[in-house]
């Protein structure tokens, strides 16, 4: 589901802005290969486009477009 | 004749992801315990490997297998990665069973598999399941964790509806309409971390959370 394409760095940026908003204890967690991050962790996982990092980004970024196009609304009503 | 459960939790401390749900796990058996004719197995720790698995189905032929842990594509994983269901392997041993898989990706694959073989239902998800946190170490704190809580609650809503004894469908149902009402809270909130960050990984496991099978089954 997620490509594995390169994160634009407009997105990047994005996605990082987002995060640098969020209280430090905060943490990342995921069942698939146990990663536990920190939100400056998760900053750092996301600059270096590791695949963790990629992951994260494309789940802001889905997250982004339903609200856009008006599907996460739709989840809710 | 009496309702039982197998529940497995890797509980390892060490790791945040299997240390919250082994906080859950713990709550979802003491409300097991308040059910009438139910009994529950937990594989906890190191108990959470294949060989203890493949045991205590045959002794016992539990009707709902709660798994708890890590997870992939074609597989549920157990103590220290220890496998414990794999596609074309032994996923027999759930055939006429409820399944609900906390464990990242493996309704993708195997829990399609598994209904082929003749599970009766499979809750689980299709994409690795995500959730935020405060990185809480006790399991009073981990209960407690509200940043945690707008995932795992919605989350564990469907093991406790399974364990009441709803149907799969309806467990599914009530897990997925949490998961929207948090949503809605978060994306209203004015606190920036919950309309943005936290909004999105619960966004991500209510897009991704699944129900296959037979939705009327019921334990």
């Amino acid at each position: 589901m997620f490509n594995n394409n390169k994160i634009s760095e407009k997105e990047k940026r994005l996605i990082i802005a987002r995060l640098e908003v969020l209280p430090p204890e905060l943490h990342f967690s995921s069942g698939n290969n146990g990663y536990n991050f920190s939100r400056d962790e998760m900053i750092v996982q996301v600059e270096s486009e590791s695949d963790v990092g990629k992951n994260f980004v494309a789940t802001e970024l889905e997250f982004l477009r339903a609200i856009k196009d008006g599907s996460l609304i739709k989840q809710l009503v | 004749m009496s309702r039982i459960i197998v529940i497995t939790n890797p509980a390892e401390q060490e790791d945040a992801a299997l240390r919250y749900l082994d906080s859950w796990v713990h709550k979802m058996i003491k409300l097991a315990k308040q059910q009438s004719d139910t009994l529950i197995f937990e594989l906890q720790k190191d108990r959470a490997n294949q060989k203890e698995l493949t045991q205590i189905i045959s002794d016992n032929k539990p009707q709902l297998i709660l798994f708890n842990g890590h997870g992939s594509d074609n597989c549920i994983m157990g103590y220290k990665g220890n496998i414990l269901i794999k596609c074309d392997e032994n996923e027999h041993l759930v055939k006429d069973k409820i399944i609900h898989a906390l464990s990242c990706s493996s309704g993708k694959e195997l829990g399609i598999q598994c209904i082929k073989i003749g599970t009766l239902a499979y809750i689980g998800y299709r994409e690795e399941f995500k959730f935020v946190h405060s990185n809480k170490q006790s399991r009073e704190d981990i209960l407690n964790d509200d940043m945690a809580n707008f995932i795992l609650e919605p989350a564990y809503e469907a093991v406790v509806a399974l364990i009441q004894g709803d149907t799969a469908k309806n467990a599914y149902n009530r897990s997925q309409e949490i998961y929207k009402e948090n949503l809605a809270v978060l994306i209203t909130s004015n606190r920036t971390e919950l309309n943005t960050i936290v909004a999105s990984q619960l966004f991500h496991d209510l897009k991704y959370q699944i129900c296959l099978g037979n939705g009327e089954a019921s334990f």
